[in-house]
């Protein structure tokens, strides 16, 4: 094969290699490169820093193990913010398998979860909502009796903070943790458009370019990604929150990098290529 | 049952149905709207039951895959085990308590929550690869995705900022404007599109869901 063929056709286990390189070392040795701050990030810091003590908010975990990594610094993130300002923080979700990461959040941010003297008058966590967009609707109809109990089998009135929450119209902010359906649109018809509540979201990455439609009106902040997750823990090191996240940018610094280099030289091979063929 | 009746019957309850709760989002009345919220609770306890229903047509499929040894039966043997050990672990071993069971959370965060993050992190590697054989210059209009690809690919990380500071508001601008464009001509196409489906199901029109010859 000549130079030029090589170049539009590298091995991808090459590729592989490199990037597997490229996303390892600066996990290892991190570079430490400046994180820059989107108007996005800062328009949910924003609005979380707005929360008064004693304000009740939910949070929704609308996402999964496959998505953990990207979603749950923005959980733990944004749990530590709402407790810094004094919020009533009621956790549930809408995803089965993502409900367990409210509960490490809390023992995480908050030392405990159920153990915690505090469970059940400053924060609690109801639990899997089933059925998706249906039980949205159900749960702002009536909170009581959509969750009957907690995550840990406790009967809802028996949980003092929950004694004055009966509909969507109670809460004071909805924060969705999202990473597809149900999530954000669903939200936005059956919370948001019926309460006009505040609504702020942290989603993937990749789900994002499809919310930002909803930005500023109906959505007042945005968290995108890790990039989005990184800055938000930039916003918070002024609580004392320590971010996990530099070296994770570091390699997704490099990474995108090397991508890119990739498609340069593949298209420099393919317009050489297609300039000889026309002489 | 005459045969109009069966045809007409479920098209009717989905009329009824579908009205009233349309009319909950504009009218207050509380009666009328406790009924709807009653009526919310009765279908998120009926949907709840299509998990066993989904569980039975799995193992059924999957117990006549493993008995016939077709292709792939490994796999069936796979997902049968992976079921109903976590689901006995979970109902048995864990009180009931599934992920709030230390049993039941040790296997959770252990073995679904890295596997199945491992799986979503290869994508990398696939999209890499993808990126670096399809992003090629072939005409005008992949020009112009490639070079937009690229800025934004370094521009939302954080070595773009740090080689060009320009490059963060450009980026900002690219995702902003056209591309909230595109995507926000895309999401009122379809709400147009989920609207006029939901009034033809409503009358009657659209009678899919009600299984083939309806």
């Amino acid at each position: 094969m000549s130079f030029l063929g090589k170049l539009e056709r590298v091995d991808p286990r090459a590729i592989y290699l490199l990037l597997f390189l490229v996303i390892s070392i600066p996990l290892i040795r991190p570079i430490g490169l400046p994180i820059s701050m989107s108007p996005m990030t800062i328009s949910y810091y924003d609005v979380v820093e707005k929360i008064k003590p004693g304000d009740v908010v939910v949070i929704s975990m609308d996402y999964g193990p496959a998505s953990m990594p990207e979603q749950y610094p923005a959980t733990k993130a944004t749990v530590a913010h709402m407790a810094a300002k004094g919020a009533k923080i009621v956790g549930l979700g809408f995803w089965a398998d993502g409900v367990p990461f409210m509960d490490r959040a809390f023992k995480e941010i908050l030392g405990a979860s159920k153990d915690h003297p505090k469970y059940g008058i400053d924060f609690v966590n109801l639990g899997w909502v089933p059925n998706g967009e249906v039980g949205m609707a159900a749960l702002g109809k009536d909170v009581q009796a959509t969750c009957t109990k907690d995550y840990y089998g406790t009967p809802i009135g028996a949980l003092p903070m929950m004694k004055d929450i009966k509909s969507g119209k109670d809460f004071k902010l909805l924060i969705t943790i999202a990473s597809g359906t149900p999530g954000v649109p669903e939200w936005l018809r059956q919370w948001q458009a019926q309460f006009g509540l505040t609504t702020i979201t942290a989603l993937t990455a990749v789900s994002a370019p499809g919310v930002r439609v909803y930005f500023p009106a109906q959505i007042a902040g945005i968290i995108e990604g890790l990039a989005g997750a990184a800055e938000y823990e930039v916003l918070l090191a002024r609580y004392g929150y320590k971010g996990t996240l530099a070296p994770p940018m570091d390699a997704q610094s490099l990474s995108h990098l090397l991508v890119i280099i990739f498609i340069v030289l593949g298209n420099v091979g393919f317009a050489l290529k297609k300039y000889g063929k026309g002489k | 049952m005459s045969v109009a009746m069966r045809r007409n019957l479920p098209l009717v309850i989905t009329f009824i149905a579908g009205m009233l709760v349309i009319g909950d989002y504009y009218f207050k009345v509380p009666d009328y709207n406790k009924l709807i919220a009653d009526w919310l609770k009765f279908v998120n306890v009926a949907a709840t039951f299509a998990v066993v229903i989904g569980m039975g047509t799995l193992t059924r499929i999957h117990v006549r895959r493993l008995s016939q040894h077709k292709q792939g039966w490994h796999n069936s043997l796979a997902l049968l085990i992976a079921l109903y050990g976590l689901l006995i672990t979970g109902l048995v071993l864990g009180e009931g308590r599934f992920t709030e069971h230390p049993t039941y959370a040790y296997w959770f965060n252990n073995l679904y929550v890295p596997l199945d993050s491992t799986i979503f992190s290869m994508l990398a590697f696939y999209i890499a690869s993808a990126a670096y054989r399809a992003f090629r210059a072939r005409s005008a209009e992949a020009t112009v995705l490639l070079i937009s690809a690229v800025v934004v690919m370094i521009g939302r990380a954080p070595i773009g900022p740090a080689l060009w500071s320009d490059l963060g508001p450009i980026t900002s601008w690219i995702m902003a404007v056209p591309n909230t464009a595109g995507i926000r001509g895309i999401t009122i196409g379809v709400a147009l599109g989920v609207l006029s489906m939901g009034v033809r199901v409503l009358l009657g029109r659209e009678r899919g869901y009600l299984g083939p010859g309806a």
